[in-house]
């Protein structure tokens, strides 16, 4: 291939400078307005309409935290982020210290103590269930999280507030539903509001009508992600098998 | 190793991003795809799942042209990063010319850097490869998350931590925004060029 060797390196870096040379402006445009011909395949697209709204959720509390260096979530949000991918005990337990060490700080504020009672059930269930925890559960901190920064904010209103917190009040019964679904046996770990905190009142400060919590009908999505969960892992599975397979073959074949 | 067709006078050359899982692998490509989808005639393929996880993997394949007469085409690959996915994993890094090891700057991911660099380096050894002798680049991600307050582990620890032996090029970059990622694209493609040119002379 080659005869000359530093001649090719220089060419090859012409090459490269050319390649990646800044795209002139109208073209970098066109790329932009046209958007992502990406071939995705996002399952969870496909299976969960409005899914994108609960991921840019997820988005916006993962990489665009309100949380500034001096704020007293900073710890909180990057343990929230740093269990988006690695769920151990330390991580949780980290989860749970530094929500109950937020609970006194905000025990007197009724919407943020609410938000925190929510991340607490969470990420108590999380810590139960693992990796096995629901899907949808790691998605449910982040947009709760991300909801508890908003009400922080001293430029939302009140009712926005509580419009949010009745969200995800919502959201979280909501994922209870898929959960006790998705489960055969009574007494499996279903996140439970936590109501231990004398500071707690006993009825919930904002009152969710059961109408609101109920999925409108034909949106049943217990039965759907359920299946749609088992034909993910049984492909999985068969993935990683082929896999191992394919290896072998060729180890076979190269000895 | 490459796949080279002296027929057609053309060289595949194998290039994988590797690293923990959410550390920014998968938006390294896109960033490239979208800034230069004019120049690249393939597309970008990846399969996602549950909250938006590379599965398989990502494949983006790319032609720089000719150089000496021989076609030099790229195809970009990224593992799935969770530890579940071992075995995807080393099947994409059959026959791996050259790797980008893309390392969260998070300090709360210190461990995972180190831990995917150890697969790394298991995984190449199950393919009687050395990771010394792979020509590798590192990428320290995130850095833009600075501004947002969260706390990064400064280039040395992550230079300490994963590159204090290995000795290779090294980018602080953000694949969010950009920076550095076309740097460090250019670089593993030459050191992987670089480093098939010298195997094949060394063949003769």
């Amino acid at each position: 291939m080659t005869e000359n060797g530093k001649q090719i390196s220089s060419e090859l870096q012409d090459r490269l400078d050319d390649f990646f040379a800044a795209p002139d402006d109208g073209e970098a445009q066109r790329s932009t307005a046209a958007g992502s011909n990406t071939k995705k395949s996002t399952v969870d697209d496909m299976r969960a309409g409005g899914g994108s709204d609960r991921r840019n959720a997820e988005k916006s509390a993962a990489e665009k935290p309100a949380a500034s260096a001096d704020s007293p979530l900073l710890n909180l949000h990057a343990t929230i982020l740093s269990l988006d991918w690695e769920i151990t005990d330390t991580t949780l337990n980290r989860l749970i210290e530094e929500i109950d060490r937020l609970k006194v700080v905000y025990q007197n504020d009724k919407l943020p103590f609410m938000f925190l009672q929510l991340l607490g059930s969470i990420g108590k269930y999380i810590s139960v269930k693992k990796v096995k925890a629901h899907p949808d559960s790691i998605k449910m901190l982040h947009s709760v999280y991300a909801g508890f920064e908003k009400v922080l904010r001293p430029d939302v209103s009140n009712h926005e507030k509580k419009k949010i917190l009745s969200n995800e009040v919502r959201q979280f019964k909501s994922l209870k539903q898929r959960i006790r679904r998705t489960k055969p046996a009574p007494d499996a770990a279903v996140p439970q509001a936590d109501t231990t905190s004398p500071a707690v009142p006993s009825e919930p400060l904002i009152s969710v009508p059961s109408s609101a919590v109920t999925p409108p009908s034909g949106q049943g999505v217990g039965p759907v992600d359920m299946d749609a969960m088992l034909t993910e892992i049984r492909k999985m599975i068969r993935s990683e098998f082929n896999a191992f397979k394919t290896e072998l073959r060729a180890m076979l074949g190269s000895e | 190793m490459a796949l080279i067709n002296p027929k057609k006078k053309e060289v595949q050359v194998k290039l994988v991003y590797y690293g923990p899982g959410r550390g920014g692998k998968t938006t390294n490509l896109e960033y490239i795809f979208n800034k230069f989808r004019k120049r690249i005639t393939g597309n970008l393929t990846t399969i996602k799942t549950y909250g938006d996880r590379t599965l398989f993997f990502d494949f983006m394949p790319m032609d720089i042209g000719v150089i000496k007469g021989y076609r030099i085409k790229m195809q970009f690959y990224t593992v799935p990063g969770q530890v579940k996915y071992a075995a995807t994993r080393r099947l994409v890094l059959r026959g791996v010319d050259g790797i980008v090891f893309v390392a969260d700057s998070m300090v709360l991911r210190q461990k995972m850097n180190i831990l995917s660099l150890k697969d790394l380096r298991d995984n190449l050894a199950s393919f009687d490869k050395n990771i010394f002798h792979v020509p590798l680049v590192f990428q320290y991600n995130k850095r833009d998350l600075v501004d947002e307050g969260i706390p990064l582990l400064p280039e040395n620890v992550l230079e300490k931590d994963l590159n204090r032996q290995l000795k290779a090029p090294s980018f602080a970059a953000s694949a969010l925004k950009g920076d550095n990622v076309v740097e460090t694209m250019k670089k593993a493609i030459s050191l992987t060029v670089a480093s098939i040119e010298k195997r094949l002379d060394a063949k003769g």
